[in-house]
């Protein structure tokens, strides 16, 4: 039996991998063999000794069973400690690289915090704004309800009589609600007027939202009965700030616009519909005859949707019930009911800007991630004896990777949590920046998806970072590890060719952010240098909303409004003063259909921006009289109705001939005589010049709400504190709200450009530096490596001007490479600002010209850097270095 | 095959497999000889409880296994006494003679059994 070998494929097998159940076959049948002999040299024949043996041994099958079942257990928790060990062990030298070379470190764990944090933190506006479910109950089910007019793009709001016939007569919704949000509700507790920012809605909103308030009751349906709408429903945030949180507040009246009103509830602190400035919502009361006016109506409406139903079967079943309403009213003719899911109602058009400048950073991260691959390629030379003689040894190259991708754990950890740090940072700094009108700015942070998706991009570095020097590494192999560590070699060219590679890619990825940067900034001066019409210099704006139920009359309105005029313009400092309900390029729209007398017949009626002014609004805000006289005291209530028209519509009706005596009318209303033509502004936006524009004297057209503007040789914003006094003379009770300079008004409707080019600019603006310092890196390693060839050269006559040549051709090619991919990625990819960009094309030539200039300017100066040390090697020292 | 012959008590097999390897490393089936040898085949190994017995020596840390060649060239496994093990069965021997010689002491006690 001697002579039996173990078949060479076990044997193998053993070698690879210890063979369990064999060897404990193997140990038991030696045992038998061996007792099997004894009993033989015993007298006994071969079979009945074996028999012997195994009847000695006792129940083999069960002690083998067992035996087997140990042994693996205990290969397995030694495989596991093993494999523990190594990652233990790589961990270690992970840490000790990062300690036994800083300047790596630092350099490295910044550009990684820098890209992680900048990622971070724009993804957490990405996912607070579009991706966040809303606040409510299974609010994929939510949708807005608008007007769609089949004459005009875009959601139109909706009128009382159409949303309480579309509630009552669809299938598909669960139930609608008319709101009017941004009401204002003025708000007295211990003399002190406050004005309240609240929402008058139907009681089925809360229903709807699947909001449960706190304590008490949401009201009733019967509360949208006139009659009993003197209830309301408070936001926690003013519960606690103005009722100090009192918890018997249910059944308390407060005064409200003067009204004594019950509160019935207050919601939990979460709520907020349909922002963070609306802080109370109380019941909206339609009277009878508005329900008579079926085209009029300025509210919004919010449905839920039954559960199971889609928003194509909505829309067909919202199709069916408009067309049955057109047979039944001509107005409804040119109406249907629209349907848009509420989050994308409100946050559908920040989806581009936000999503390319999330794609901007994610550029960032590239470019440094660029950085860091070349860091360690570097540090990988320093390495390579080791990874040659791992390699060498067997180690196989996912071996080596594994080792790579764990020695890096602690450089990105480390570039993590600082990164995060950095996030948090940028966004406690660029939060309160936000524009005022970016929606769900509250519920930007750092959250579980945000942590989520950190992580993964984590991973992914490690993966970019790890991956590439530890193949390249491996690729080498033993003889070009060692060839390579022999003196004076200069390099093995397949490697500068990978980092110059890298640069390339930066470069072009560069160009391609600063193309866009350049881009939007291009197109916010050009915004700039828009004039609106009017002057915003040297002015202050002050906003009032006068109570309905303080001054119910147009009687009442107008006499609040002279009187205060009044005492403004009796001020000290005070030039000119003067009203209009909605302030140009404060946010506030209000248009209408205009009928013009003596048009023909059949002619559609244009679209204008209607206002209502005083007579000293044009001089007060800067728009020039330009034909016939502005409004005056005695166009007053009684007087015959006029009107002031901008040029835009004086040309478009009577081109060349004088509007002046002419009759216009909003439908339906008195005709009203043109008195006057004045200048054309801005009114939407300084990138939105549409429609023109109608004035309508104040006590003929009175409104509740309205801002004031006054002109100043002084510095504007000194005047609030008279102007607040003023407000108080009138009536103590009355507050003013939204102070600020005209000028403050402007900028603040350039908010998001503003914010989105100066982030795309800082991005632009960092990928710059990284690139260069990438740049520089390769260029000043190459000069390194061959400072013995420029020595020679320099001790054989070339100058210094030829070296420095030399040196700035290889960065010059890199450059030309890395711009021309730059560009062709540019103009590839610009068409993603076409919403982004005004008056500029997004594929502007000057752009790309500029952003190249600089892009090279720049890089010729990271590359002169050590093209210019190069020229100073002494040529007897550099012979003589290595 | 003698008829009185004992069975180990219970948790002495491991110090029996202990001394047994005192004196240099040896397979498994040389513990069982080795032992009924020394014990003039008076004390029988039960073979099925040996192999777990050695494992849980091993796990213990008291032996350490190695295959190697045995004297008829077969592959087999060895199992040697570590420290440890050493250490253990110097304290456990004495425990067990320090037992035993008690109740040889009690047995032999007045009133006499023979």
């Amino acid at each position: 039996m001697a002579g039996e070998r173990e078949p060479m494929w076990r044997r193998y097998r053993r070698f690879l991998r210890s063979d369990i159940a064999a060897d404990v076959d193997e140990e038991i049948a030696f045992h038998l063999e061996m007792r099997s002999r004894e009993y033989q040299a015993g007298g006994l024949p071969a079979e009945a000794a074996l028999e012997a043996a195994r009847e000695r041994f006792g129940d083999v099958g069960r002690v083998a069973g067992w035996l087997r079942r140990h042994d693996l257990e205990r290969e397995r928790a030694r495989r596991a400690g093993e494999i523990m060990g190594g990652i233990r062990h790589n961990l270690r030298m992970g840490v000790r690289a990062l300690v036994t070379q800083p300047t790596f470190t630092v350099a490295a764990v910044l550009t990684l915090a820098l890209g992680i944090g900048a990622t971070t933190a724009m993804f957490s506006v990405v996912y607070g704004v579009l991706l966040r479910p809303l606040p409510y109950g299974e609010p994929d089910r939510l949708v807005r309800v608008w007007t769609a007019w089949k004459t005009m793009a875009g959601r139109g709001a909706v009128s009382a009589a159409n949303v309480r016939d579309w509630r009552a007569q669809n299938h598909v919704f669960e139930d609608v609600a008319l709101v009017k949000t941004n009401h204002s509700f003025n708000f007295t507790v211990d003399g002190e007027p406050e004005r309240l920012v609240g929402a008058r809605v139907w009681a089925s909103l809360f229903p709807i939202l699947r909001a449960e308030p706190l304590i008490g009751r949401t009201f009733t349906e019967d509360a949208n009965e006139i009659g009993h709408e003197n209830v309301v429903v408070l936001s926690h945030q003013l519960w606690v700030r103005r009722f100090g949180a009192d918890p018997s507040i249910v059944g308390k009246t407060v005064p409200l616009n003067g009204v004594p009103t019950t509160v019935v509830a207050v919601m939990k602190p979460g709520f907020r519909y349909p922002d963070r400035d609306c802080e109370l919502w109380a019941p909206l009361t339609i009277p009878a005859d508005e329900y008579n006016h079926r085209s009029w109506g300025s509210y919004g409406a919010v449905a839920r949707l039954k559960p199971g139903v889609t928003l194509e079967q909505a829309r067909a079943d919202l199709r069916v019930v408009s067309s049955n309403l057109a047979r039944q009213y001509k107005v409804n003719k040119e109406v249907e009911a629209g349907i848009t899911p509420l989050l994308e109602d409100m946050v559908g058009r920040l989806e581009q800007p936000l999503f390319v400048l999330l794609g901007a950073v994610a550029a960032l991260l590239l470019i440094g991630c660029a950085n860091v691959t070349n860091l360690l390629l570097a540090r990988g030379l320093s390495r390579r004896r080791e990874l040659a003689v791992r390699t060498a040894l067997g180690a196989t190259r996912g071996r080596l990777v594994e080792q790579s991708i764990t020695e890096l754990v602690p450089l990105l950890t480390l570039g993590a949590v600082l990164g995060l740090l950095t996030a948090a940072g940028a966004l406690r700094a660029l939060v309160p920046l936000l524009p005022e009108d970016l929606p769900r700015a509250e519920s930007i942070g750092i959250n579980l998806p945000v942590l989520g998706f950190t992580m993964a991009i984590v991973i992914v570095i490690a993966l970019l970072v790890g991956v590439w020097p530890a193949i390249d590494a491996a690729k080498g192999g033993l003889s070009a590890g060692l060839g390579e560590l022999s003196r004076g070699s200069t390099g093995a060219p397949r490697r500068a060719r990978v980092r110059d590679a890298l640069v390339v890619s930066q470069i072009a990825v560069t160009l391609l952010l600063l193309v866009g940067a350049t881009v939007l900034l291009r197109s916010f001066l050009a915004l700039r240098a828009v004039t609106p019409g009017f002057n915003p210099a040297q002015a202050l704006t002050v906003s009032l909303a006068i109570p309905e139920s303080k001054y119910p009359g147009d009687a009442q309105i107008t006499q609040f409004y002279t009187a205060l005029i009044d005492r403004v313009q009796a001020l000290p400092g005070v030039v000119a003063a003067g009203y209009v309900n909605r302030l140009p390029l404060g946010g506030g729209n209000q248009t209408a259909g205009l009928q013009v007398e003596d048009a023909q017949p059949d002619a559609r009626w244009p679209n204008v921006q209607t206002r209502t002014v005083s007579p000293g609004y044009f001089r007060a805000i800067g728009i020039p009289l330009i034909e016939g006289r502005s409004f005056t005291e005695r166009d007053g209530t009684d007087a015959p109705r006029v009107a002031i028209i901008d040029e835009r519509l004086a040309q478009r009706f009577w081109p060349g001939a004088s509007p002046i005596g002419r009759r216009i009318r909003e439908g339906g209303d008195a005709w009203s005589t043109i008195v006057g033509v004045v200048g054309h502004i801005r009114h939407i936006g300084l990138d939105d010049d549409s429609d023109p524009q109608v004035y309508w004297n104040y006590p003929q057209r009175t409104q509740e709400r309205l801002a004031l503007v006054v002109r100043t040789p002084l510095e504007p914003a000194a005047l609030t504190p008279s102007i607040a006094a003023a407000v108080r003379e009138v009536d103590p009770q009355q507050p003013i709200y939204d102070a600020r300079t005209l000028e403050t008004v402007v900028d603040r409707s350039l908010g998001q450009r503003w914010l989105q080019t100066v982030l795309l600019a800082i991005f632009a603006g960092v990928a710059l530096l990284l690139a260069s310092v990438g740049a520089y890196g390769v260029i000043a390693y190459g000069v390194g490596q061959r400072t013995r060839e420029f020595g020679v050269r320099m001790a054989l006559g070339a100058g210094q001007r030829r070296v420095i040549g030399m040196v700035l051709r290889r960065g010059v090619t890199l450059f030309v490479l890395g711009s021309l991919a730059g560009l062709a990625l540019s103009g590839a990819t610009v068409r993603v600002l076409s919403t982004l960009v005004y008056a500029v094309a997004p594929n502007d030539t000057l752009s790309f010209v500029l952003a190249t200039v600089v892009l090279f300017a720049v890089s010729m100066v990271a590359c002169y850097v050590p093209a210019r040390r190069a020229s100073r090697v002494e040529p007897s020292i550099a012979l003589r270095s290595e | 095959m003698a008829e009185d012959r004992f069975e180990l008590l219970q948790g002495t097999l491991g110090l029996v497999v202990l001394k047994a390897l005192l004196g240099g490393e040896l397979h498994g089936y040389a513990i069982a000889r080795w032992v009924e040898t020394t014990t003039a085949d008076v004390l029988r190994v039960e073979e099925g409880s040996l192999y777990p017995a050695l494992r849980r020596l091993e796990d213990r840390g008291f032996i350490t296994a190695q295959w190697g060649l045995s004297e008829n060239n077969r592959r087999a496994r060895y199992y040697a006494l570590t420290a440890a093990g050493r250490r253990h069965l110097k304290a456990e021997a004495a425990r067990w003679l320090e037992f035993s010689g008690a109740v040889t002491q009690v047995l032999r006690a007045a009133p006499s059994l023979a």
